[in-house]
């Protein structure tokens, strides 16, 4: 799924269904090797869960929405690597000064980046923490948010409370929100 | 030497520069054939649509809506106007519907209005796209230094493709 890197772990796997749509969902962690001399040193470039939910809207090209902050192989359109993609300013200028848009269609980026979808976007970017990516790639909508944390580990020495328990239950809720928000957007 | 050098240099810059007017008026190019795309694809929908409203509806044979196709050469002004006349045929036939439950119950008219709705989407998507382009053009042309070339050139400011009244807020005809 992405190229150029050089580690790449993946746990946590949960697959299901959603009013209708498939999705998949898992904690995944991308890291460099980068060496220099006799240096080398291992950077993490990505770390977060990353979720793939069908999309019924149809489009044939690759899109990709991401916040400028948001670690990559430094390639335009990022780590799907080998596209020819235009960047796309899109006429919300709000929406351009928090997010960079990259795809092989400007008008396919159009018309999946219609204003309410780009107004969805943003709300879901201000209630979440850590650095948002949105790839509309072959039929379906990835969404990955890297944020430095890997869900749904306890600690092995201390008791499951009430408050761990509630860690993973948010973690739930914010898949079930995701599906929820791209039905709406489809 | 030196003044072959800063004459090089300012042909060099002048080249990059004249290339992204170049670029940017392409995209308009590129975009607004994403238009006559959308708009040629609503023409056959709203064929289809007339045929299968004729075949259903037989006393409105006589109200049949003169349609008028993309010609080559139309002014972004002329293809606005278009769109907007497609609209209101569209518009007719569907509200005709509304007296002939079989018609809208006809398979064939539902999967019509589905492509239209669809359709609709792509032409405001289009429109939006060539609109922004067109922006980023006409800031183009308008600012140091690419006003200088845009003068030399005998470049203008392009026409935004103008959005129906429909497109302004959202797609309105319900399938159900």
């Amino acid at each position: 799924m992405v190229d150029c890197h050089d580690c790449f772990y993946s746990d946590d796997l949960i697959s299901g269904s959603l009013l209708g749509k498939y999705f998949i969902r898992s904690d995944v962690k991308i890291q460099d090797v980068r060496r220099s001399g006799k240096t080398t040193t291992v950077v993490t470039t990505f770390e977060g869960p990353w979720i793939v939910i069908d999309f019924d809207k149809r489009f044939k090209h690759y899109t990709v929405v991401k916040e400028k902050e948001f670690l990559d192989n430094g390639k335009p359109g990022g780590w799907y690597s080998g596209k020819k993609v235009d960047k796309i300013e899109l006429e919300d200028m709000r929406f351009n000064r928090k997010f960079v848009v990259f795809s092989e269609d400007g008008q396919e980026a159009f018309y999946l980046l219609t204003p309410p979808v780009m107004e969805k976007i943003m709300e879901l970017e201000q209630r979440t923490e850590g650095r948002l990516y949105l790839g509309f790639i072959e039929g379906k909508l990835h969404i990955a948010l890297d944020n430095n944390q890997n869900a749904f580990e306890p600690s092995l020495f201390e008791p499951v409370n009430d408050e761990a328990l509630e860690r993973s239950k948010a973690e739930i809720d914010w898949i079930k929100e995701l599906v929820m928000l791209v039905d709406e957007l489809d | 030497m030196i003044v072959l050098g800063i004459v090089l240099i300012i042909l060099n810059v002048g080249i990059v520069f004249y290339n992204r007017l170049v670029y940017c008026e392409n995209k308009v190019e590129e975009s607004l054939s994403g238009i006559d795309v959308s708009l040629a694809r609503r023409y056959d929908l709203l064929n289809n649509l007339q045929e299968t409203v004729k075949g259903q509806c037989t006393y409105e044979k006589e109200t049949l809506l003169q349609l008028v196709n993309l010609r080559k050469n139309m002014s972004i002004e002329e293809k606005s106007a278009l769109n907007q006349s497609y609209e209101k045929i569209q518009n007719h036939w569907i509200a005709l519907s509304e007296s002939y439950p079989d018609l809208k119950a006809n398979e064939g008219f539902i999967q019509l209005q589905k492509a239209l709705v669809e359709c609709e989407n792509h032409i405001q998507a289009s429109r939006r796209f060539y609109n922004a382009n067109v922006s980023i053009y006409n800031q183009k042309i308008s600012s140091f230094p690419y006003v200088l070339f845009a003068s030399i050139c005998s470049l203008e400011k392009k026409a935004y493709f103008i959005a129906t009244e429909q497109e302004k807020e959202t797609v309105k005809i319900e399938v159900e």
